[in-house]
């Protein structure tokens, strides 16, 4: 798109996400092929509106198809994509998934042949275009001559992303082996293996074992990061995550349903 | 598991008060009609959440109705029907269905046994619209339920399996928006069961229950670290979604509704402890 995507949508540049977002209704709104039935140009204005959404929304996704075509034209939407038949103001293309960052079926007795081990976690919850620069997945160790072949070959699996493959070949490593290192090692691969919890627990042994050690330390720090993150976003929104209870009866009530996740909500308490 | 994604009521003004109980009571109404009276008594705060999300992304045409309440017989509530209140009714049925099927198999329960046996029904008519999400229903939880007997399990991979199942949940259309749905909503789906493994620790300590929590080198402060990382990478695409429609009762849940008895629990126990 040579086009500045704040400019298709009409807002000025760098207006705010909240902004971006009602323009983006309201183009699409007037552009949507369905309300536009005579105007043989109104899907591929759509995609425009679409893609220059996406833009504003997914930056590092285009930085990256960028780096990795050489180009700084690159976008996944080639035009091709079909506008096809909607159903009740659904703005987007109908018909089969985009297979982008999706998961490979496998065969199975169910007609989607619908697995749970056959993801890779990296996959699933890569969120490479969300990656904060503190994230522990943009942490990249480097080998030390101490390492093992096994270790080295994990760290490499770390760097290119490979991260269910680090933390098997980690978890082979005998317990005699484990030191203040593995735990390190053990923990970035887990992470990124979306193995969140065991990585933290890792990570903390790490620095438990080695207190001076500042890449553990580090590290530490960005696992802690994203929670840190969401929680100024929720006080700049107006929220507070650590709010009281209140003591409206409404929500008494609703604190009690809570309670029992398991039984039936036979009373409704709003 | 189920019931963290409730809007924060106390502190919404009372025009989003009103709005969330249109979709909730919507709910009730649409899977009395659609799926048969009996699948009432399982309304959930969660699929009302979801519907308000679909609604807000879709904006779809909307019925609004008046009419009195079986469980507040003195008044008369507005409640609102549409297409994505109709799909959470048919979801909330599905989840509840396979919820009573594992509980069952795990411990016998006759009422689960019982439930699931009054739900079959409804069941069925909701897997006829939506075979993906329901298959997706059916193996993950047998696939926690199995993780949850095995003792040397992966402690993320129960959450995970979750995680799964919710994204395919949130997703209606296989559209522009699936992508960003599924992974927020596989990242909701890690909240709330870890949120309520978290809730639910000191009971499984003392009954030996399965808990992905339990005997860990976590310190309450990492597992509420966890669960705000999990929110935290949630948020990170539910705000990528051109939400307009009910944002703020929507962020409510998002940012503070789903803390709601994680906290109380937190300050009973420091209540105790002072």
């Amino acid at each position: 798109m040579s086009m500045n995507p704040y400019s298709v949508l009409g807002v000025p540049d760098g207006a705010s996400m909240d902004e971006v977002k009602k323009a983006y209704r309201k183009k699409a709104r007037e552009n949507h092929p369905d309300l536009n039935p005579n105007d043989p140009q109104a899907a591929e204005r759509m995609n425009q509106i679409n893609e220059a959404y996406d833009r504003i929304t997914n930056p590092a996704k285009y930085a990256r198809e960028a780096a990795r075509s050489g180009s700084s034209q690159g976008s996944p939407y080639g035009g091709s994509e079909s506008y096809g038949g909607s159903t009740g103001g659904s703005y987007g293309s109908g018909g089969s998934s985009s297979g982008q960052g999706g998961y490979t079926h496998t065969g199975g007795s169910s007609q989607y042949g619908w697995t749970t081990t056959t993801f890779t976690w990296e996959d699933l919850f890569g969120d490479w275009a969300n990656m904060g620069a503190t994230d522990p997945r943009s942490i990249h160790p480097e080998a030390n001559a101490a390492d093992s072949a096994e270790v080295r070959a994990a760290i490499d699996h770390i760097n290119s992303g490979n991260y269910t493959q680090a933390a098997r070949i980690m978890a082979n490593i005998p317990s005699t082996g484990r030191n203040a290192r593995w735990y390190y090692l053990a923990a970035l691969a887990n992470y990124g293996a979306g193995n969140t919890s065991l990585g933290y627990e890792q990570i903390r042994k790490a620095v438990q074992m080695d207190p001076d050690n500042s890449s553990y330390k580090r590290a530490m720090n960005s696992f802690q990061q994203p929670g840190r993150t969401y929680t100024q976003q929720a006080e700049t929104r107006g929220f507070n995550t650590g709010s009281q209870v209140c003591l409206d009866s409404c929500c008494c009530c609703m604190a009690l349903s809570l309670c029992c996740p398991y039984s039936l909500p036979l009373v409704c308490c709003l | 598991m189920f019931g963290y994604l409730t809007a924060d009521m106390g502190a919404l003004p009372a025009e989003e008060q009103d709005r969330y109980k249109q979709v909730y009571c919507g709910l009730c109404h649409t899977m009395g009609q659609q799926l048969g009276q009996r699948t009432r008594l399982t309304l959930s705060h969660d699929l009302t959440f979801i519907a308000l999300l679909l609604m807000s992304l879709y904006e779809p045409q909307e019925t609004l109705s008046t009419s009195g309440c079986p469980v507040h017989p003195l008044e008369r509530r507005t409640w609102t029907t549409n297409a994505y209140v109709e799909y959470a009714a048919d979801m909330n049925v599905a989840l509840m269905y396979h919820k009573c099927l594992d509980d069952w198999n795990d411990d016998h329960s006759h009422t689960k046994h019982t439930v699931a046996k009054l739900l079959e029904k409804a069941y069925l008519q909701a897997q006829t619209r939506w075979p993906r999400q329901c298959s997706a229903l059916e193996q993950g939880l047998a696939r926690i339920s199995e993780i949850e007997c095995t003792p040397q399990a992966s402690p993320d991979e129960a959450g995970n399996v979750f995680g799964l199942i919710m994204g395919e949940l949130v997703v209606v259309h296989e559209d522009q928006w699936a992508e960003t749905l599924r992974a927020f909503g596989r990242h909701l789906g890690r909240f709330v069961y870890q949120m309520d493994a978290a809730c639910d620790l000191e009971d499984d300590l003392k009954s030996g229950s399965y808990n992905p929590f339990a005997h860990r080198n976590l310190e309450p402060e990492d597992i509420h670290s966890l669960l705000l990382g999990y929110m935290g990478a949630a948020v990170n695409h539910f705000e990528r979604l051109p939400l307009v429609q009910d944002i703020h009762l929507l962020r409510s849940v998002l940012y503070a509704g789903c803390w709601h008895r994680y906290n109380k629990l937190n300050e009973t126990k420091s209540g105790e402890a002072a």
